[in-house]
């Protein structure tokens, strides 16, 4: 059969996840500390009709003539940029400038990474993500961050992630060992996405190296630091979300025309031998 | 009969140059795709009277030859720039200009491509999205070793392919990225997945600095888009539709007049 035909329909697949990778960026548009993805295609193998010859004596050498087999997914990457930031007035919402993630456990061994820093606290003072109970590591990378309510009414995290208590007589103290740790990977690109706006390591992300005050690198990298009272925004651009899939939409309209027309020539032939 | 062969060859150029059409199309948004295009080009034709003919010493007329047909003869590749589309993402690098990537794939194999969406993977080494290694080259055109980029943060690219990187809160250079001429590029071979090959009529690639007078600057935080111009390929697909569909109605007579001239004898 035609080789057109294939060309397209791989043509419309593409164009097709393209249109989910978009759909799922508009949908996460206000999710706090979401990353964008984008979707790249490449060439699919090409059939060679003639090979490339090289120049004689006499005769030059001859270009290789090949076809094109349509177009596969390459790479669906996660645009790790800074999201622009979002004041709340909430003393547990934290947001990261610069490189990096919070650490979240669930369990206390396990460990899970999310630029969101919308947190709040439980009955028990420990500082959790609100949506599933994960506790907030601290930069030792032992302990979770708590802020023990009999002793401390509130309290406030400074930019290097250090928390001071503030006592019921109105006295303040640095809690110790309660750090919020920050961690970065050399590729953080090569995060895996675990929902629930959380990211797990994979064995392209690269070793992870952890930040804070009393963590085995020592204090937030230059350029990295903290901020309370805000949350990081979502660095989807509607704007360039909504040219994308007018891309996406055409070349699947091209495509579709590529089917169409793949199909009248197939007619075409077999209206060649009448009865 | 000649008209059924003709037109046979004639439906068969044109199947091809809708598949060359077909893969533009599916590439219309594939990174640095650079569009194709199908060439024709006549059959021998039949000489059915020669001109030396002569009858009682007196010339009998022009030679009289009759055509067979169309081949294809060469599927081009267009090179000219795609749009160059600006991304958010520090690694992605467009070439302005001539030239290309030059990486190496998992067999240990030279490939080139125009497609600069790299990574760096946790070994270290910069590499485009398949993990096919980046070539890097230092100052004296020397390739850099492997995984040098262990250990380093917040790469950056710049315009003239250095990469540069924070290594203990200092800025240093990791290499240039390098570009590959050829003295015919049309002549490479495509191996898909974005890459092209050396054949025997691309001749031997050539290194050069990107930047550098005369060659290509690279832009970041961009990528090259395809070249393929859909308005113009639309239209080309809408020629081979009809070319076919004369060609076809050609076979149809032909079949047509083969069955008078058999019903003459009854």
């Amino acid at each position: 059969m035609m080789r057109s035909l294939y060309s397209a329909i791989s043509g419309l697949k593409n164009h097709q996840v393209k249109m989910d990778v978009i759909g799922n960026n508009i949908a996460n548009v206000n999710t706090t500390g979401y990353k964008k993805s984008r979707v790249t295609f490449s060439t699919m193998l090409s059939q060679t009709l003639q090979g490339a010859s090289s120049a004689g004596a006499t005769l030059g050498g001859t270009n290789p003539m090949q076809v094109g087999l349509g177009a596969s997914l390459r790479s669906i990457d996660q645009i790790m940029t800074q999201g622009s930031m979002q004041s709340t007035g909430k003393p547990e919402d934290l947001m990261i400038q610069g490189e990096g993630f919070f650490v979240l456990t669930t369990n206390g061994t396990d460990r899970l990474y999310t630029r969101s820093g919308a947190f709040s606290k439980d009955s028990a003072g420990n500082l959790v993500e609100p949506a599933s109970g994960a506790k907030v590591v601290a930069a030792n990378n032992t302990g979770t961050i708590k802020i023990d309510p009999d002793v401390y009414t509130s309290f406030t995290v400074d930019k290097t992630g250090v928390i001071t208590g503030i006592k019921k007589d109105g006295t303040s103290e640095k809690i110790t060992d309660m750090n919020i740790q920050i961690a970065t990977f050399p590729n953080p690109a090569g995060l895996m996405n675990q929902g629930g706006s959380f990211y797990v390591e994979s064995n392209n992300s690269g070793t992870v190296k952890r930040y804070g005050e009393g963590a085995t690198d020592g204090s937030y990298p230059a350029g990295t630091k903290l901020i309370s009272n805000t949350v990081e925004m979502s660095n989807v651009d509607l704007s360039e979300e909504f040219t994308d899939m007018i891309t996406a939409q055409r070349g699947f309209q091209a495509n579709s025309r590529v089917i169409t027309v793949s199909d009248t020539l197939l007619q075409e032939l077999i209206d060649l031998k009448r009865g | 009969m000649r008209l059924l062969g003709t037109a046979a060859g004639g439906i068969r150029a044109q199947q091809v140059a809708l598949d060359v059409d077909g893969d533009n199309m599916a590439n219309v948004n594939t990174t640095g795709f650079k569009a194709n295009h199908t060439n024709f080009a006549e059959t021998l034709a039949t000489e059915m009277r020669s001109a030396n003919v002569t009858m009682n010493g007196q010339p009998v007329g022009k030679s009289l030859s009759m055509g067979a047909g169309v081949l294809y003869n060469g599927i081009g590749t267009d090179f000219k720039q795609g749009a160059v589309k600006t991304t958010d993402r520090p690694l992605d690098v467009a070439i302005n200009g001539s030239g290309f990537f030059e990486v190496t794939t998992a067999n240990g194999e030279k490939a080139y491509t125009r497609d600069g969406n790299f990574q760096v993977d946790a070994d270290g080494n910069l590499c485009d999205s398949n993990g096919n290694l980046v070539t890097l080259v230092d100052e004296g055109g020397n390739e850099m070793p492997k995984g040098n980029l262990l250990l380093t943060e917040g790469l950056e690219i710049d315009s003239n392919g250095t990469v540069t990187a924070m290594v203990d809160g200092e800025r240093m250079s990791f290499g240039q990225v390098a570009l590959a001429l050829f003295p015919n590029q049309e002549g490479l071979l495509k191996l898909g997945s974005n890459l092209y090959g050396v054949s025997p009529t691309s001749g031997e690639p050539q290194l050069v600095s990107p930047g550098t007078e005369g060659t290509a600057s690279l832009q970041t935080k961009a990528l090259e888009a395809s070249n393929v111009d859909l308005a113009a390929n639309m239209t080309d697909m809408i020629q081979v539709q009809r070319a076919y569909q004369m060609n076809s109605r050609m076979v149809s007579y032909g079949d047509e007049m083969w069955s008078i001239a058999n019903s003459l004898r009854r």
